[in-house]
């Protein structure tokens, strides 16, 4: 059992006797009254998806779950395809629920996927990751404002706010919870 | 990070509420931070810090950051102050760093005498529309802007349960009546659950999620069974929130002046109060305020409303600290 306030996101719970990964996770405190978790759910089995409400003091059971490696092959408009690391079994990850991971994987690298009983139920990507940039717009010489930011697209189609001086080809930090620039990098 | 034109943005927008203020006869009140009693709210943890003594090293003295100025503004309020607002920090303590929340941060709060809180409302509307008349211009987010000018949507929280948790006929006070509207929308429902919880558990995942985001919304008429300092009226109170973006914004009450009333809130909330982190004594001089005038006062979290003005998704994106 763990506390509703320290769920997050990625986290399986046993809700109502049904096995449920958290896909969204807010804290709410009202002006009057108690913190509380404002959490979407969605059934492990079936897809649906909950919006629940849940005290940060009460408890809540967590499903059991656990880890494989698997690579990265590709994607189709539902799934994620992945081959287990070690069995070389292919399987795959519905998308739904996980939309954003497209941005963040690249094929051929190695992911952790977390599974309950047979079904695989959650991606994990790192929180930060590197991507190169393929579109990016000149920026406007004399614009030397501080801070000021231009989109550009990824290598995986991600669109991403930059500083005016990253270029097509540089290769990126992204944060990817928000889908954030954080910087250049340089090798 | 805020960018330095957002910067510039948050000045113009304490000016704004000054200005608005000022004209209209408000006294600016500069309350202290620090206070070494504080009103009783049982959810809310306080900060606390040792007030030392060079001359009795040995007798720390206990001091509170305000969660709220209120307990020095309702002094003010007795002692014949008339219309007062406060700008300034405010805080509170184990609540999560989240998108929409840090635990210090800028609130507004004004008291209007003689007035309560429906005449408050409009108060409210002239300020969100004027913010908007000196603030929008070619500034990013405009449409923000537009949607805290645009014209109130004003609403009890009992018809907010009927549009937006479908609802049909519900009435605050009819025994069992938040049990069963849990169950109909489906919510987990435990043995030790109160009609506190239940009620904001409905708001929170049934009605505050879908609240219009193009205009301010005010939900009206809470129940009485969220105890507070506003004056109640049956299985309701005269209290209003005003959303923003669908953020909670502002919080107001007709200021309950009824000393065996506040007595009661006292009470209760110091009871509840032994189960905070960082108990604290409660403000006993509260009971002064029965002798204030007929007022009502209104707290706004002016880190949100940049926010809904800038269209921004995380507080971070406001403040100079993140």
């Amino acid at each position: 059992m763990i506390k509703a306030g320290q769920i997050s996101k990625g986290h399986c719970l046993m809700w109502k006797d049904e096995p449920y990964l958290v896909a969204d996770r807010e804290f709410v405190n009202p002006g009057k009254g108690a913190a509380f978790v404002r959490v979407k759910l969605k059934n492990i089995r079936t897809g649906r998806v909950l919006q629940e409400t849940i005290r940060t003091n009460d408890s809540v059971e967590e499903a059991d779950v656990f880890d494989r490696d698997a690579q990265y092959l590709y994607a189709d408009d539902a799934h994620y395809y992945f081959m287990d690391a070690e069995t070389y079994d292919q399987f795959a990850v519905p998308r739904e629920g996980l939309e954003d991971r497209v941005y963040y994987m690249k094929e051929g690298d190695t992911y952790r996927i977390t599974m309950w009983e047979t079904n695989p139920i959650d991606v994990i990507v790192p929180l930060k990751t590197v991507l190169e940039v393929t579109e990016a717009e000149e920026a406007i010489r004399g614009d030397t404002v501080t801070g000021a930011t231009k989109p550009v697209k990824t290598e995986t189609g991600l669109e991403v706010k930059v500083p005016l001086f990253i270029k097509r080809g540089d290769r990126i930090l992204v944060n990817t919870e928000s889908g954030e620039y954080v910087e250049r990098v340089n090798e | 990070m805020l960018s330095v034109e957002v910067a510039r943005f948050r000045a113009r927008v304490l000016s704004a509420l000054r200005a608005f203020f000022d004209e209209r006869g408000y006294l600016e009140v500069d309350t202290p931070v620090l206070a070494a009693e504080l009103i009783p709210e049982a959810h809310i943890e306080v900060f606390a810090t040792e007030l030392i003594d060079p001359q009795e090293p040995e007798a720390g003295a206990e001091r509170y950051l305000v969660p709220s100025p209120e307990v020095w503004m309702k002094r003010l309020l007795a002692r014949g102050y008339g219309n007062i607002y406060c700008l300034g920090k405010v805080f509170r303590n184990s609540e999560s760093r989240s998108r929409m929340h840090r635990p210090e941060f800028t609130m507004l709060e004004w008291y209007t005498v003689e007035a309560d809180a429906y005449s408050q409302e409009a108060l409210a509307g002239e300020l969100l529309a004027c913010l908007c008349d000196r603030l929008c211009g070619p500034v990013p987010g405009a449409e923000g802007c537009r949607a805290v000018g645009a014209p109130v949507e004003r609403l009890t929280v009992a018809e907010s349960f009927a549009r937006y948790a479908r609802i049909e006929g519900f009435r605050f006070g009819e025994p069992g009546g938040l049990r069963r509207a849990a169950a109909q929308l489906g919510l987990r429902v435990g043995p030790q659950e109160t009609d506190e919880d239940l009620f904001q558990r409905i708001l929170l995942t049934h009605v505050e999620p879908r609240l219009p985001t193009d205009r301010p919304v005010i939900l009206a008429d809470y129940p009485s069974l969220v105890p507070t300092l506003a004056r109640v009226r049956g299985a309701t109170c005269e209290r209003w929130e005003l959303y923003l973006a669908g953020m909670e914004i502002a919080n107001c009450y007709t200021e309950e002046r009824d000393p065996a009333r506040l007595t009661e809130f006292l009470t209760h909330e110091s009871e509840r109060k032994r189960d905070a982190r960082v108990p604290h004594p409660p403000a006993e001089s509260l009971l002064e305020f029965a002798a204030a005038p007929e007022c009502s006062g209104v707290a706004l979290g002016v880190d949100r409303l940049v926010m809904a003005l800038l269209s921004l998704r995380d507080i971070a994106g406001v403040i100079h600290f993140p």
